[in-house]
């Protein structure tokens, strides 16, 4: 039987730039927003 | 509330739902078999793809609603909608390459999708540089209009040319990227996650767009004139 | 229409008298072509890698900075003593101002490239005798494709503080398809093979020049224009 590829790293990898990259211009739009 | 409050708000919904979109993919959504635990990045990278092919789309028709009726809220609209977009090809482009490694053993390969990925990121720093580069609001607005427009009628011209390289200079692929048809549970997961990217991309928008409008009232209070003027 | 080509034609003509006064852009673009054809020659190793398969890329890649040295002057003198206030104050028809700007571009772009194309193959002994119609032809596409973009994109960076680089940012990707098709176009016909396997990228190559003429054309009035 094939085995599943064990490339979980990837993954995590991948969902971690993406939460950065989305949760960091979330912050930078709301820091934008909310200056006095 | 204002247009910032409510922009924060639904983006605020969105990054929470995508949290839940994150714990389904991973958690709760099957393993791809020929692909592995990596498969599960098609759930992001895709959806970051039409937020980003949106977001240029958006850009070529604020640009074009500009032009013809000179209403400065398009192109305020259009600028938010670039910036936004760079967002999201910025998450497209690191992904790619990460799904890429795993399932084709190379992180960069000139296909037609990645490349047009590549220069559609480049499209959007070119907008946002000529327009950090021109300072008086409506020049601004007129030559990022232009170049809007062009970038948007680029697009398809970019795909075909790859598409046209890529069927003459074949390259091996190791393993499929994804299954022509994907099982029911797959498929939730995916249009889930598109859902939530076009609500992050709403939020965003309207948060970027509040961000002009304030830039603008501080100009305004700053000279005490600019009537007409738009950040 | 031949309204608009007289003007397009004054324009253009003025454009050639000012650089043939002074030769500036054109003597640079033209030492730059020699250098870089020298530099690629160099650099490259010619047991590794047979010249032939190299040839289309470096031809392009020359070809294409050349044109962009040529493309910065296009705007930048009529910055000086507002020359560019004064067309537009005349009754110049502002598509007309466009071709006239395109026309005088092509020609020193063509110039550059009548030069640089005998110096490739001297310097680097390519068959060109028996396809140099059919490669002209395909320089000629490819050139006015991203000359017709590149003099649309020189009026918006004229004001700017880094117009030189700005412009080569902007036109970054507009370069992809006509220079895909053209170093394609080109490594067939280098290579001996028949005119018809090209026919794709040709007609991508005259999609790309109309659809890019004309938008510039439509486009260019709200550069200039309020």
């Amino acid at each position: 039987m094939l085995e599943v590829p064990q490339n979980g790293g990837y993954m995590v990898a991948a969902y971690v730039v993406t939460a950065v990259i989305l949760l960091g211009y979330a912050l930078s739009l709301y820091r934008r927003t909310t200056k006095p | 509330m204002t247009l910032a409050q409510r922009g924060g708000w639904i983006t605020g919904i969105g990054l929470a739902l995508l949290a839940a979109v994150y714990v389904r993919a991973l958690a709760f959504t099957p393993v791809e078999r020929f692909q592995g635990p990596a498969q599960k990045i098609f759930y992001l990278h895709v959806p970051a793809a039409w937020s980003a092919m949106l977001s240029m789309g958006l850009v070529g028709l604020g640009s074009i609603l500009y032009l013809l009726v000179r209403d400065a809220r398009f192109d305020r609209f259009a600028a938010a909608s670039a910036e936004v977009g760079t967002a999201f090809s910025l998450v497209m482009l690191t992904t790619g390459p990460i799904w890429a490694k795993p399932i084709w053993g190379t992180w960069w390969t000139w296909d037609a999708r990645l490349t047009l990925t590549l220069f559609l990121f480049f499209l959007f720093i070119g907008y946002l540089l000529l327009r950090g580069a021109v300072t008086e609001p409506g020049l601004r607005a007129r030559y990022s209009a232009v170049l809007g427009i062009c970038g948007l009628v680029l697009l398809p011209f970019i795909h075909l040319s790859v598409y046209l390289f890529r069927t003459l200079h074949p390259q091996p692929i190791v393993l499929k990227p994804s299954a022509p048809s994907l099982p029911g549970s797959m498929l939730v997961t995916l249009l889930a996650s598109f859902a939530v990217f076009t609500l992050l991309y709403v939020g965003f928008v309207m948060q970027r767009y509040a961000v002009s409008l304030l830039r603008e009232a501080r100009a305004g209070e700053g000279e005490g004139e600019g009537e007409g003027d738009h950040a | 229409m031949a309204d608009l080509l007289r003007q397009a034609w004054t324009v253009a003509r003025k454009d050639l008298v000012l650089e043939f006064r002074t030769r500036t852009a054109i003597v640079s673009a033209l030492v730059f072509t020699a250098l870089v054809l020298t530099v690629f020659n160099f650099g490259r190793d010619p047991t590794a890698v047979p010249t032939i398969d190299l040839a289309p890329t470096i031809l392009w890649v020359t070809f294409t900075f050349a044109a962009m040295l040529t493309l910065n002057r296009a705007f930048q003198l009529e910055l000086e003593n507002q020359a560019l206030e004064g067309l537009l104050v005349s009754p110049l028809n502002r598509t007309s101002l466009y071709w006239g700007k395109l026309i005088a571009n092509l020609m020193f772009v063509a110039l550059v490239e009548s030069v640089g194309l005998p110096l490739f193959v001297l310097f680097f002994d390519v068959p060109v005798g028996r396809v140099l119609l059919p490669l002209v032809g395909v320089i000629a596409l490819a050139t006015l494709g991203f000359v017709a973009v590149g003099t649309l994109f020189s009026a918006l960076v004229m004001r700017t503080r880094f117009a030189e680089l700005l412009l080569v940012v902007l036109l970054l990707p507009f370069l992809v398809p006509p220079l895909i098709g053209a170093v394609q176009v080109t490594a067939l016909l280098l290579g001996g093979r028949p005119l018809s396997e090209a026919a794709g990228w040709l007609r991508l190559l005259a999609a790309y020049d109309i659809g890019f003429v004309s938008l510039a054309s439509l486009l260019f009035r709200f550069t200039v224009d309020e």
